[in-house]
């Protein structure tokens, strides 16, 4: 009963907190109704990078935490380089597809975090592995 | 977000400061490594919840960040707890959560212009942080702390049966 109510209580909290961050301001919303969204203020962060735009020299950010396609020309990014780290923005939409820059965020050295991290969860494997056995009760210390 | 190398060390830190001790338990053969590995489970566990779906589909991030928070943790650690066997539960549970305390700590000190963690869930989903540190300066952090983290093993090892979560 206890395992069912977290389980259920948990599953809900993903479906509300998911569902309210998805119908705020974002770039996918935006995109979706350009001209409505025109000058609205926006902030993108949701495994968002900067990638080469279609003509040389111009940059777009995807956000890929807002599902496939979501992407707009960047201005305002001079100096910007597209690389693999992902970025936080803080800009203003404009119709069609122009992010205009106010506040941009790198986050440098994010893939050697996950790098980093990857030997940890197999440490931890071990330590529980020697912690615990699985009996028809469930982990019992060792 | 520090990795888990910072996470782990901050644990590994913070599990000898005294007067921070989980509950004692009854040493078998090996005196606390249950307990140890429990509580460092919960030093990783809000970002094992969260971050490998996250990064491998970001579609569900919007959805699954909320598992970052402390009261969604605390049911996490109350499902995962039903997972050990009964008389010694409690002490797991309380070696988990002192664990995923840690880690929650450690990420409230970060800065971000947009993004952060959702610490007030469910009573309000404005992202909150202390706004110390940018998460790229975290790796940095990490780093130190890994380097106090294998001091203090090691100048610690000899007695380490009588540290508080000993192991």
């Amino acid at each position: 009963m206890v395992s069912w109510t977290c389980a259920i209580l948990l599953i809900a909290s993903a479906i509300w907190a998911g569902t309210v961050e998805n119908s705020s301001e974002n770039l996918a919303r935006c995109l979706a109704d350009p001209t409505r969204n025109d000058g609205v203020r926006i902030k993108v962060f949701q495994e968002a990078q900067i990638l080469n735009g279609d003509r040389p020299g111009s940059l777009v950010v995807r956000e890929r935490g807002r599902g496939a396609g979501v992407q707009a020309r960047l201005e305002g990014a001079d100096g910007v380089s597209p690389g693999t780290n992902t970025v936080t923005i803080v800009g203003i939409f404009h119709a069609p597809d122009i992010l205009r820059v106010e506040e941009l965020r790198i986050h440098e050295g994010r893939n050697m975090k996950i790098y980093f991290s990857v030997p940890v969860v197999f440490l931890l494997g071990i330590w529980l592995a020697r912690g615990f056995r699985l009996t028809r009760n469930g982990l019992e210390a060792r | 977000m520090p990795d888990l190398v910072g996470h782990i060390a901050f644990a590994a830190i913070t599990r000898h400061i005294p007067g921070l001790e989980v509950p004692a338990e009854t040493p078998k053969k090996h005196p606390g490594r249950a307990t140890l590995a429990a509580y460092y489970l919960g030093a990783a566990l809000p970002d094992l919840l969260t971050r490998p779906f996250h990064i491998s589909m970001p579609i569900l991030g919007p959805y699954l960040e909320v598992w970052h928070s402390p009261a969604c943790v605390l049911l996490w650690g109350v499902l995962l707890g039903r997972m050990f066997v009964a008389p010694r539960r409690a002490a797991m549970l309380a070696a988990l959560m002192f664990g995923a305390a840690n880690h929650l700590v450690l990420d409230l000190i970060q800065k971000h212009i947009a993004g952060g963690y959702l610490f007030l869930f469910p009573f309000s989903l404005t992202r909150t942080t202390l706004g110390v540190l940018w998460p790229e300066q975290t790796v940095i952090l990490s780093a130190a702390l890994a380097a106090v983290a294998i001091l203090i093993v090691r100048r610690r090892r000899p007695d380490s049966v009588s540290s508080p979560i000993s192991g």
